[in-house]
């Protein structure tokens, strides 16, 4: 099979690689999209044809594949001149051209769309040249993009009949996507893969040695992130006389939001936030503290959340995507609603009050869950099934 | 006397309470100047003088430069002296040379009261009054003093010591101004904004007894909007029958549109973006309840608007909006960033009895005739300039 892995830039996100590495092991694997930085792959069955950012290499790139085609493939220069011509202005028209070529050329036989929002400019794909269509359904671009967006959630009406297999990163978002007339059935639930070395992190649980009962957040700043709710219970704790200390890492810089109100709630002794670090550090700082908190309002499964429980720390997390169907309440964690900074003080002080037998047991059924439904290889196998599925 | 104020832009002729006050001073006898970066609209109340472009291409910056430096060099005293005030506070050249530039049109005009109408505005401009013998003024508004100083901690350490006399637009932001390092001995007076009362009028005078809700604002996090959605999905849990509209615009309304569904508000709750003056007393006169939640406000004009058109205004502690709105008399104030108590606060307004609800309402017409009109803002800036 040659199966393209779709996410318009290369190289892609942490996730997207693992499943690129992954599949190449018995497949071929076509990278279209703009390259951000050099990066080479180990195994010969990926092949990259990417564009540059310049212009100059982009051009000359270009003219060669534009050449090939016409010898080798003259019958799919139709499909090209059409697909430019749909464009508005000549810019536009540039940018399809350059984008398009090299994925007519070199036609893949599955071509795998990480980012909804893309698919689109990829349905001709399947019109005019009977390529296989697979689509992820990830966080944002489902969860609430075309909410506000009603456009988008048009463009999504028309196109998603057209697509040939799904991949849900939860079984939330499978649902959520049917909103837009993705059919059940050709969804498959794939969970994002956690990397074995994660797990090598993992200690039986002991409760940290701090005078203070001491909460991690993970992950940038942003709305959907509810950070604002994690400060207001902040506030709650504070005002009930509970000793705690909140940290954020993040790898962006604060927004001017949450600098407010840290300054308004008067916390400035209570919270601390730390830049991103590299992951080895970062699992072994986060193994110093009492729990993980995650307080967003929107998610597809928090890899966050994955890691914590992997590596054996308690998680607070709050019900929203599909972090239900990772964060069983009273078996390997703690699950509130969202938007509730009641709740999420009173489940910080629910953790605080569990002896350490408890939370061993908590941190070490998470653990387990996440090594059962979370492996890499596993998810592998699942990802060849469902390209296998639309070539039948 | 001439008073010269420093804005980014001219007002707007919708923005009545600004040029009511530069009216107010030219009918007392006084010249007014604007300097402001750009004038698009060819404001005419009074003289306009804008400062000299910024390029981004450096050759063409350049050349300007030299061009300023040529208009300054009758002011060659009042260069000299802008120069060694800047050094003596331990400016760099790179920045006293951008200063010198930035400030070239006030350095070569004469008035008497030089007034920023932003504190965020005379940064790297504190030398400018004195250069010019001019008295310096600053008005403190909302995010002057809210926001801004606990991202650019002191940025006002030189303002406050070259300050001659402050405007504060509430006690509020008066009190934050001291906090941000401004000395208890610098002349300050609290001047609240004002509106124009024949714009804004009561359509009836009986009480609308239906539930429909409304709030102006820009949509942004400041203005706690997803906390007022909180409330209203508690009421609508609570079997009430309301109507909620947003007047205004914003970046964040991409993540309001998604409270609004996973609140399950979408039958309630419309977004019908920026208005026009005109329309928003539509849109006013068909609702019976004003709801500002905000996180924070210097004061807040929109909820005075409401007041003076009989809507019932519900508004948080923060911090400003407790000056406009006094609790259980003119209206109903509730505790910032919690939206079980607006939920309950908005509740118990609805079930008052109508008597009640009148009685609140003239209350509030009554207070923001008699404190919040362009006659009293009009003599206030007369005496502050005195």
């Amino acid at each position: 099979m040659r199966i393209a892995v779709f996410s318009g830039v290369i190289p892609s996100t942490t996730f997207i690689e693992h499943l690129i590495e992954g599949i190449a092991n018995s497949h071929d694997v076509l990278l279209f999209g703009t390259l951000q930085k050099p990066k080479t792959y180990h195994s010969n069955r990926i092949k990259t044809y990417s564009n540059s950012k310049s212009k100059f290499k982009s051009f000359v790139v270009s003219c060669y594949r534009f050449l090939i085609l016409m010898f080798r493939y003259p019958k799919r220069l139709s499909v090209l001149f059409s697909e430019v011509k749909k464009q508005k202005g000549t810019y536009n028209k540039r940018r399809t051209l350059v984008r398009v070529l090299p994925v007519i050329l070199y036609k893949p036989d599955v071509f795998h769309i990480q980012w909804a929002k893309d698919l689109e400019h990829w349905v001709f794909l399947k019109e005019t040249l009977n390529v296989k269509l697979v689509l992820s359904l990830r966080g944002a671009h489902i969860n609430y993009s075309p909410i506000a967006n009603e456009t988008l959630a048009k463009s999504y009406q028309i196109n998603f009949p057209k697509v040939d297999a799904f991949h849900a990163v939860s079984e939330a978002i499978s649902i959520e996507a049917q909103r837009y007339n993705a059919e059940a059935t050709k969804i498959k639930v794939v969970h994002s893969p956690i990397p074995a070395s994660t797990f090598e992190h993992f200690s039986t649980y002991k409760i940290p040695e701090s005078a203070v009962f001491n909460i991690c957040v993970v992950g940038r700043f942003h709305w959907k992130k509810g950070y604002k709710y994690a400060l207001d219970a902040c506030k709650i704790l504070k005002d009930k006389g509970f000793d705690f200390h909140l940290t954020f890492i993040a790898s962006n810089p604060v927004s001017e939001a949450v600098l407010f109100q840290i300054h308004q709630l008067e916390l400035i002794n209570h919270v601390t936030i730390l830049k991103g670090l590299p992951q080895a550090d970062l699992f072994k700082l986060m193994k110093t503290f009492n729990v993980q908190l995650l307080s967003s309002l929107e998610e597809g499964i928090a890899n966050v959340v994955l890691e914590a429980m992997a590596i054996g720390l308690p998680v607070i997390a709050t019900h929203c995507g599909g972090m239900a169907e990772v964060v069983k309440p009273n078996t390997n964690g703690w699950l509130i609603p969202v938007r509730d900074a009641e709740a999420i003080a009173n489940s910080i002080i629910e953790v605080s009050q569990s002896s350490e037998g408890q939370l061993k047991e908590i941190t070490q059924n998470a653990h387990d869950f996440v090594k059962h439904h979370f492996q890499a290889l596993d998810s592998i196998q699942k990802f060849e099934e469902l390209y296998q599925s639309v070539l039948k | 006397m001439t008073i010269g104020i420093v804005l980014s832009k001219p007002p707007k002729y919708s923005e009545t309470f600004f040029n009511s006050k530069i009216k107010g001073l030219q009918q007392s006898g006084y010249k007014v100047v604007l300097f402001v970066q750009e004038n698009p609209d060819a404001y005419n109340l009074c003289k306009v003088i804008c400062a000299p472009k910024v390029s981004k291409n450096r050759a063409l910056q350049v050349v300007l430069y030299g061009y300023v430096l040529l208009k300054l060099l009758p002011f060659f005293n009042r260069v000299s002296t802008f120069i060694s005030l800047e050094k003596k506070r331990n400016r760099s050249t790179i920045q006293w040379l951008k200063n010198l530039y930035t400030n070239a049109h006030i350095i070569t005009s004469h008035v008497d009261w030089l007034h920023f109408g932003f504190a965020t505005m005379a940064i790297q401009s504190e030398s400018v009054a004195k250069t010019i013998n001019a008295k310096s003024a600053v008005s403190v508004r909302g995010f002057d003093v809210d926001v801004f100083p606990i991202k650019h901690p002191n940025c006002y350490k030189v303002l406050w010591e070259s300050t001659d006399k402050l405007h504060a637009i509430s006690n509020y932001t008066y009190r934050k101004a001291i906090a941000s390092g401004l000395s208890k001995a610098v002349p300050f007076q609290i001047i609240t904004p004002a509106i124009d009362h024949s714009k804004f009028e009561v359509t009836s005078d009986v009480i609308r007894d239906d539930f429909k809700f409304v709030t102006i604002a820009r949509l942004h996090w400041i203005k706690g909007l997803d906390y007022t959605l909180e409330a209203l999905s508690l009421l609508k849990k609570e079997g009430v029958d309301f109507q909620y509209t947003i007047i205004g615009e914003g970046q964040e309304l991409e993540q309001l549109k998604f409270a609004v569904y996973q609140l399950q508000l979408e039958d309630r709750v419309r977004f019908v973006g920026q208005k026009t003056p005109e329309d928003v007393i539509t849109y006013l006169s068909e609702a019976s309840v004003y709801i500002q939640y905000s996180d924070s406000e210097g004061f807040c004009n929109a909820v005075l608007e409401a007041q003076a058109m009989g809507l019932l205004c519900v508004v948080s502690d923060a911090d400003g909006l407790k000056e406009n709105v006094i609790h259980e008399k003119t209206g109903i104030v509730v505790p910032k960033r919690q939206p079980q108590l607006l939920a309950k606060a908005i509740k118990n307004l609805l079930l008052l009895p109508n008597e009640m609800k009148q009685h609140m309402r003239t209350n509030a017409q009554k207070r923001v005739a008699e404190q919040f009109n362009l006659e009293k803002q009009q003599t206030e800036f007369l005496e502050f300039y005195e």
